[in-house]
């Protein structure tokens, strides 16, 4: 049946429960046998001795949310070339063609990021 | 086949349950944290059904990246946390009629696409892909994107251009004042430019003329 290669995959969902229920009987036992008494001044943030003089958070700088973007969209450039390692035997010199025209299209916008400069940190 | 029943059971439960609590919890950082769940569940029953790439793009793609988006846009609007607000009556009744309203629309599509499949399954024929069973689904993939669906492949590697050119249009400044090595100056200097030997009289210092 299509389903036989299913029992490849009875190792990992082993592994999952056995990761999940190492975690969550980790939390749990904590969660029974500490003391937990809180108290305001116990849960209060720490500045000094004094009272906290504002919200603690920093502005969120862009650069992070443009690795991010960057990363997906060369992610999704890895997501193509997997099937097409798989069956290259079997598309022939078009197949291979077509993928290299797609990484070349990539490569033009890789070249264009590196030269303004969205790859340097500072 | 009961463990595969069972491993569905238990995995759709939780893709509910993460769903509900996606829209239900307080905190926004644990809706994204549920939203992660549900991807990670669904990708599993996807593979339960045989497409196991479907199901392990979605954990790269969905997960390693859309999630962590998400995850950016919580932090880059500083959501607070609600905790002692009430819900007023009339955000209720506005949220609810559009939102039942959208949710009767898609429920009926959902009804339209599963009886269809059931009661009347060849009235959009399948096209003209082979469903040869001893492939993997990776594979079956593979034999058809490439060739037959050329033009999709390449529009979507466009697409993946415009996404790339766009993000770095609205999202990057030139830092200023910034010191930057210039790799092909330094490594293309010579000693005759670089170097010199200079006679120093003891007591007296060398001086730079720049």
């Amino acid at each position: 049946m299509l389903l036989n290669f299913l029992n490849e995959y009875l190792s990992i969902i082993i592994f999952l429960f056995v990761a999940l229920t190492l975690s969550i009987g980790f939390i749990v036992l904590n969660y029974i046998f500490s003391p937990s008494k809180p108290d305001p001044e116990k849960l209060s943030a720490y500045e000094c001795g004094f009272e906290a003089f504002g919200d603690s958070r920093m502005e969120f700088d862009i650069r992070f949310y443009l690795v991010a973007i960057l990363f997906i969209i060369f992610d999704l450039e890895i997501a193509f070339l997997f099937p097409w390692a798989i069956s290259l035997g079997n598309i022939g010199a078009l197949g291979f063609w077509s993928m290299m025209i797609f990484l070349l299209i990539l490569t033009i916008g890789f070249i264009y990021e590196w030269k303004k400069g969205a790859l340097d940190w500072d | 086949m009961l463990a595969h029943t069972l491993f569905f059971y238990f995995f759709s439960t939780i893709t509910v349950f993460s769903a509900i609590m996606v829209i239900v919890t307080r905190n926004t950082v644990y809706s994204v944290f549920f939203l992660i769940l549900v991807f990670i569940s669904v990708s599993v029953l996807f593979i339960m059904i045989g497409a196991e790439f479907l199901g392990m793009i979605m954990l790269i793609v969905y997960v390693g990246a859309v999630a962590v988006l998400f995850l950016f846009v919580v932090m880059m609007l500083n959501v607070v946390e609600q905790i002692t607000q009430k819900p007023k009556r009339s955000g209720i009744i506005n949220n609810m009629s559009v939102g039942s309203i959208v949710g009767a629309i898609i429920f009926l599509e959902l009804l339209v696409v599963i009886g269809g499949w059931k009661y009347k399954g060849t009235f959009l024929p399948l096209s003209f892909t082979s469903t040869n069973s001893d492939l993997t689904n990776t594979h079956a993939l593979g034999n058809i994107l490439y060739t037959d669906y050329i033009h999709l492949f390449q529009i979507s590697g466009m697409i993946l251009l415009i996404a790339m050119i766009g993000a770095i249009t609205l999202t990057f400044s030139k830092r200023e004042n910034v010191k930057r090595q210039k790799y092909f100056d330094q490594i293309q200097r010579e000693k005759s430019s670089g170097v010199s030997l200079v006679d120093v009289e003891s007591g007296k210092g060398v001086t730079f003329d720049e």
